[in-house]
């Protein structure tokens, strides 16, 4: 079912949202993933 | 690549230039130097190879693009072939140019991979040099003869029209003998890079990378530093004075004996006087420190410190010591007590104490270094 | 609440005021000040740009010192690919992709309007990161060039510190828009709008949001290892504490490769309508293109250490990277050849866009031979970090991604204002453009190869001639993009009123629906979705 048959502009359907966070959450972890990967590396000087 | 064309084009630059600049010109190069090495001439004839077909592939493409644009205009009455794409040509291409582009491709992969597994030759050589760069300098170790060349640019007026390609004491190799170079730096990131002779490998802090060659030619040789490491990256020169066996060996037996009686200078008992100490030191100065805290002192505003009134300077003896010997951590103030003898850092420390208006009148003697050392 | 939301909608004219763009969730608007951000900050990149040109004019230290210079190289990439080049597409997405596939507007319009107001203070921050280190006392400027390497950037002052908030910014803004992009193009087709009969142009953008969504966290991730490493006291890029100073480089170009893609996509895109509309005949093999695209999407993310042939890697990974990067030829070529037999048996005709096309094939063919030059690595060994790098990446990325959002900008400028542009300014536009371009960067190739290294800011005179061409190209190519605005400003005052359709191939091959709306379209579009037959 294609979801532009809502007409109500600013609030998403639950469908954008649902596929806004799987991607939102991909990049969170991307962005942590160099951390996890390397965290050996933190030596206080 | 495309000689004809670019000479045409280098003549119309000269031409050009002539009517916004006076000075006289330096010849212009076009194309990679000439090489005297066996891997840069592999280097560069894998460069003409590809240039080359370079060229002929931008020839087809422009020829295949202007004739569509003379032959296929709407104001021709040309009528556009609506089905085109749906030919047997239109459905099969996309399987085409990729076998023809590959073809291409693996003809240049191939061709490349001998040169490259020369480059990660790293069988026995004949000799063994460090290649240390530190900001803004190189530091030659001979791993061999226990020598070492600090290698300094020279200013424009000694360096002449080979300005920012020139250095105070170059590196000297014999000829057709293979040399293995070790890279590594003290700081940041340098590259060393004599396109005639050597390609260029990264001198990276806590790694050590490695190159060689063999020159076959007896000449100066000149480059510069290839990789940004900060304010100085421009003033980076490298020059490397190939020689003949024979020449090379009376080169070396001389700046063996030089060194040897520098070091036996340095490690005296003896006690200097200010003004000998002074003056040692300004050549010192010059030379390692005036590329960030300037001839006169006055450093580069936020950037590098002025020594002119500076706490260190005019203060207690002990923390200029240090600070020369051990360095500042988290700026580009480098550790010196590995890179100068007693003698050398005493008389820097003397020199910044008494110069400009820093007339504190202190000495520093050899001896004081040598038991900061312990 | 829900009384007022449904007020709003019976509203068809704008909101006015300053409560109109700051409060926008239009993606028209928010298009709209996309593509002005772009523009302000394509002045403000290339003012740089002249800088570093004047300075190049002659050998000496004439205009700026070291320091400052490096800034300037910096400041002028950072600025012209986060400010520059990617709100220019996005705007450019904003704008057309929910007209071209039926959607009332974009999946998430909140979420539009933070996105493009992030670029904004992002700005800020990056043009204070220059700024700072005019105050005394606030270390070195950041003199590192936009891959802010380390241990380099560790040494640098306070401006690295804002730099590095700032690509945060733009990094969380780009990361937003691409979610919503992607959002969009998957969820809000309109019925009947299948995968295979979206534009090029949606194409491309679905494969640069995914890109980004995967490469810009990982940057942001490398980032914050920096800014932990120069105030928190960790040592992940610090060899004296056990760190790796390579690690940072591969973070970095992990993203800074696909980045490229990100930059080029969106300009095979536009060259995917542009040229089948102006040869008036279907694109030649789309179906090829969509697939090698995905092909270029794979690739792009795992050929990164090409940029760093020079750090000692194996032989093995060497090799792996070589071969890889070659391999991008196959996808490229293909597109190039495709765009080519497009205009084949067509009926072309030369308005500005597709001057642009034609020059974007031609201009970007040679970048990417030279590109193939570049990855061979033994060769790669001279060429590094000199000029030729230079003239390479940017033949890439002017026509490649600059040069295809000129011709999308004159291809949408009807339909975005309502005004037909002046065909005859355009025409100089280009042929001004092109020329100049091609005077300031071809022979950058040559002052590579006899040996000016990247990032200096003083060179032996052996370089002069080809400094001097390269710079008066570089004054006449900035200069022409005067007359680039003054052909802007005077199409949106007003002008030969432009039809729905003002372009006569438009509809042709797998075209969006904005050609069905006029021109310009009204504040809210496809309210109840179209069919699609």
């Amino acid at each position: 079912m294609n979801e532009n048959e809502s007409t109500d502009r600013k609030f998403p359907s639950q469908a954008n949202i649902r596929l806004a966070i799987v991607l939102g959450l991909i990049a969170i972890m991307l962005a942590i993933m160099p951390f996890f990967y390397l965290r050996e590396m933190v030596v206080p000087n | 690549m495309m000689s004809k064309p670019i000479a045409v084009c280098a003549k119309l630059s000269l031409l050009l230039t002539s009517f916004f600049t006076t000075p006289v010109f330096a010849a212009y190069e076009y194309n990679l130097p000439t090489p005297v090495a066996p891997l840069t001439t592999q280097m560069y004839e894998l460069h003409m190879l590809t240039a080359k077909i370079a060229t002929v592939i931008m020839i087809v493409v422009i020829a295949i693009v202007v004739f569509a644009i003379i032959k296929f205009r709407k104001s021709k009455g040309y009528e556009a072939d609506q089905e085109f794409h749906n030919t047997a040509f239109g459905i099969w291409s996309w399987i085409l140019v990729p076998i023809i582009v590959l073809g291409i491709d693996l003809t240049i992969a191939g061709s490349a991979s001998d040169a490259l597994s020369q480059v990660e030759d790293y069988s026995e050589a004949d000799m063994t040099v460090k290649v240390t760069g530190s900001q803004w300098k190189w530091t030659y170790d001979y791993m061999d003869d226990d020598i070492r060349i600090v290698s300094n640019m020279l200013t424009k007026e000694e360096a002449g029209e080979h300005y920012l390609r020139a250095v105070d004491n170059p590196l000297v190799l014999p000829v057709n003998r293979r040399i293995r170079f070790l890279h590594t730096s003290t700081d940041v990131l340098h590259a060393w890079w004599v396109p005639q002779i050597v390609y260029k490998k990264d001198s990276i802090p806590g790694y050590i990378n490695e190159t060689w060659t063999v020159i076959e030619k007896e000449g100066t040789y000149r480059g510069q530093c290839a990789e940004n490491c900060g304010t100085g990256h421009a003033f980076m020169p490298i020059v490397v004075e190939a020689l003949s066996q024979e020449k090379y060996d009376e080169w070396l037996t001389t700046k063996k004996l030089a060194m040897a009686s520098a070091a036996a200078e340095a490690s005296a008992d003896k006690v200097w006087t200010r003004q000998t100490l002074v003056s040692r030191g300004e050549k010192i100065y010059n030379t390692n420190c005036a590329t960030c805290h300037q001839v006169n002192g006055l450093g580069i505003t936020g950037v590098f410190p002025a020594l002119v009134g500076s706490r260190i300077a005019t203060g207690a003896i002990s923390d200029h010591i240090n600070i020369v010997m051990n360095g500042k951590s988290g700026t580009a103030m480098a550790p010196w007590a590995g890179q100068l003898n007693d003698l050398e850092i005493a008389a820097v420390i003397t020199y910044e104490r008494n110069a400009w208006s820093n007339n504190t009148g202190d000495v520093v003697q050899p001896a004081d270094i040598k038991s900061a050392r312990k | 609440m829900s009384a007022v939301i449904h007020e709003e909608l019976h509203h068809e004219a704008p909101p006015t005021g300053f409560k109109r763009w700051l409060y926008s969730t239009n993606h028209k608007d928010i298009g709209t000040m996309y593509l002005i951000f772009a523009l302000v900050m394509l002045f403000v990149g290339g003012a740089m740009a002249m800088l570093i040109r004047a300075e190049l004019f002659m050998p000496g230290l004439q205009i700026v010192n070291p320091d400052f210079y490096n800034n300037l190289v910096t400041d002028h990439a950072l600025i012209m690919i986060f400010g520059m080049v990617m709100p220019a597409a996005a705007g450019m997405a904003n704008w057309m992709i929910p007209m071209m596939i039926g959607a009332p507007d974009m999946a998430l319009p909140r979420m539009n309007n933070m996105s493009f107001w992030l670029l904004p203070a992002a700005a800020i921050l990056l043009l204070s990161s220059m700024a700072v280190s005019l105050i005394p006392g606030t270390g070195t400027p950041v003199n590192t060039g936009w891959t802010i390497y380390p241990p380099l950037s560790l040494q640098t002052g306070m401006g690295m510190d804002l730099l590095i908030f700032a690509v945060h910014l733009l990094g969380v803004s780009s990361i937003m828009a691409s979610i919503n992009i992607v959002t969009t193009i998957l969820n809000m087709r309109a019925p009947g709008m299948t995968l295979m009969k979206m534009p090029l142009f949606v194409w491309s953008w679905l494969f640069t949001g995914l890109l980004l969504i995967l490469v810009m966290p990982v940057l942001a991730g490398g980032i914050t290892m920096l800014l932990f490493d120069r105030h928190f006291g960790t040592s992940f890029f610090d060899a004296a504490g056990g760190g790796d100073p390579v690690l940072f480089q591969h973070l970095f170009w992990f993203f800074g490769h696909p980045e490229v893609y990100v930059l080029l996509l969106p300009s095979i895109g536009v060259l995917g309508l542009v040229i089948p509309t102006f040869s008036r005949k279907p694109l030649f093999g789309y179906k090829p293109l969509v697939y090698f695209m995905v092909f270029l999407f794979a690739l792009s993310l795992v050929v990164w250490a090409h940029h760093q042939y020079t750090i000692g890697m194996s032989l093995g990974v060497t090799t792996y990277f070589m071969i890889g990067t070659i391999l991008i030829s196959i996808p490229i070529g293909l597109m190039i050849f495709n765009f080519i037999f497009t205009m084949w048996r067509g009926a072309m005709t030369f308005e500005t866009p597709m001057l642009f096309g034609i020059a974007i094939i031609i201009m970007f063919s040679f970048a990417g031979v030279t590109g193939v030059m570049l990855a061979v690595v033994p060769a790669d060994l001279q060429y590094h970090d000199t000029y030729f790098v230079v003239a390479h990446f940017h033949y890439a990325l002017i026509p490649g991604a600059v040069f295809g959002l000129y011709a999308g900008v004159f291809y949408w400028l009807p339909k975005w204002t309502g005004h037909m542009y002046d065909e005859t300014l355009g025409k100089i536009f280009f042929w001004w453009t092109t020329l100049s371009f091609n005077l300031t960067f071809f022979p950058q190739h040559f002052s590579g190869l006899a040996g000016m290294p990247r990032r200096i800011v003083d060179y032996n005179i052996m370089y002069v001639e080809f400094n001097q061409i390269s710079s008066i190209g570089g004054f006449l190519f900035g200069l022409s993009h005067l007359l680039f605005l003054y052909i802007i400003i005077k199409t949106v005052k007003g002008g030969e009123k432009a039809p729905a359709k003002p372009w006569e191939g438009a509809q042709i091959g797998t075209p969006g629906l904005e050609w069905t709306l006029p021109s310009p379209p009204p504040f809210h579009t496809f309210t109840t979705p179209p069919q699609i037959k």
